[in-house]
């Protein structure tokens, strides 16, 4: 890999890193740590969400997905923006008015401890099993890239994210995702323009191909 | 409803609208 490509990587993760960290550097009690005291701009909040939603499994998975089985998997993504507006109509307001830090503790304070303790353990386990999955997919691809061991790729990606999010807390990870948000979307025009203008046949043609493949 | 969301439900339906027509006349043209 040309060094021009390191340098990029390495300068990216300190930066993701440093920003993150900057901007937490208020947190210094719990409201800090787990809420950014309510201070977070609302475009920064949805940009946020978005990089959550979005993983290397989606831009790696729906590619593939696209490649063998054709556009259908896309009506799923016209669900969500419903889901959304229905999620922010309702649970938001109301987890927001009950002035909790997690839904968690709100599911205390109507139910039990019991009930507190069941469901964020099984949030914690299936969170645990899925970001295993979401980190070792582009753990594989940035093996591949380097010829690093798999250890080292997954390494290269979980410790600069748990390091910035234990020490800076929601804001470091809310200022994390936004940037995460515009590189994100950056590549995917990148992408978009370089597989347009170098692809081997005409768009019309490949479009064509896709076609009578059975990828429409 | 409030004014705001009924303001964004139709942004996204129109989006959503849009993009399905897109969709709809790529597939016309090459989907064989």
């Amino acid at each position: 890999m040309h060094w021009v490509n390191w340098l990029i990587v390495v300068a990216y993760l300190v930066f993701v890193v440093a920003d993150g960290l900057r901007r937490a550097r208020g947190a210094t009690n719990i409201e800090a740590y787990f809420l950014a005291n309510r201070s977070l701009p609302w475009w920064a909040v949805g940009l946020s969400v978005m990089a959550t939603q979005l993983s290397a499994i989606t831009l790696i998975g729906t590619t593939g997905q696209g490649a063998t089985d054709g556009l259908k998997f896309v009506q799923f993504y016209f669900g969500l923006p419903i889901a959304m507006v229905i999620l922010g109509v309702t649970i938001v307001p109301f987890l927001h008015g009950a002035k909790v830090y997690t839904a968690y503790e709100y599911l205390e304070r109507r139910f039990d401890a019991r009930t507190r303790t069941l469901t964020s353990f099984l949030f914690l386990v299936s969170r645990g099993m899925s970001a295993g999955v979401i980190i070792s997919a582009p753990a594989v691809v940035l093996s591949a890239i380097f010829g690093w061991s798999l250890t080292a790729s997954v390494a290269l990606i979980g410790v600069p994210t748990v390091l910035y999010t234990v020490i800076g807390g929601v804001q470091a990870v809310t200022w994390a995702d936004v940037n995460q948000m515009f590189v994100i979307v950056g590549a995917v025009l990148a992408m978009l323009y370089v597989l347009v203008t170098r692809m081997p046949v005409p768009l019309d043609d490949a479009f064509a191909i896709a076609g009578a493949a059975g990828r429409m | 409803m409030s004014l705001r969301v009924r303001q964004t439900l139709a942004r996204v339906i129109v989006i959503q609208l849009v993009t399905l027509a897109l969709l709809w006349l790529l597939q016309q043209r090459y989907a064989g």
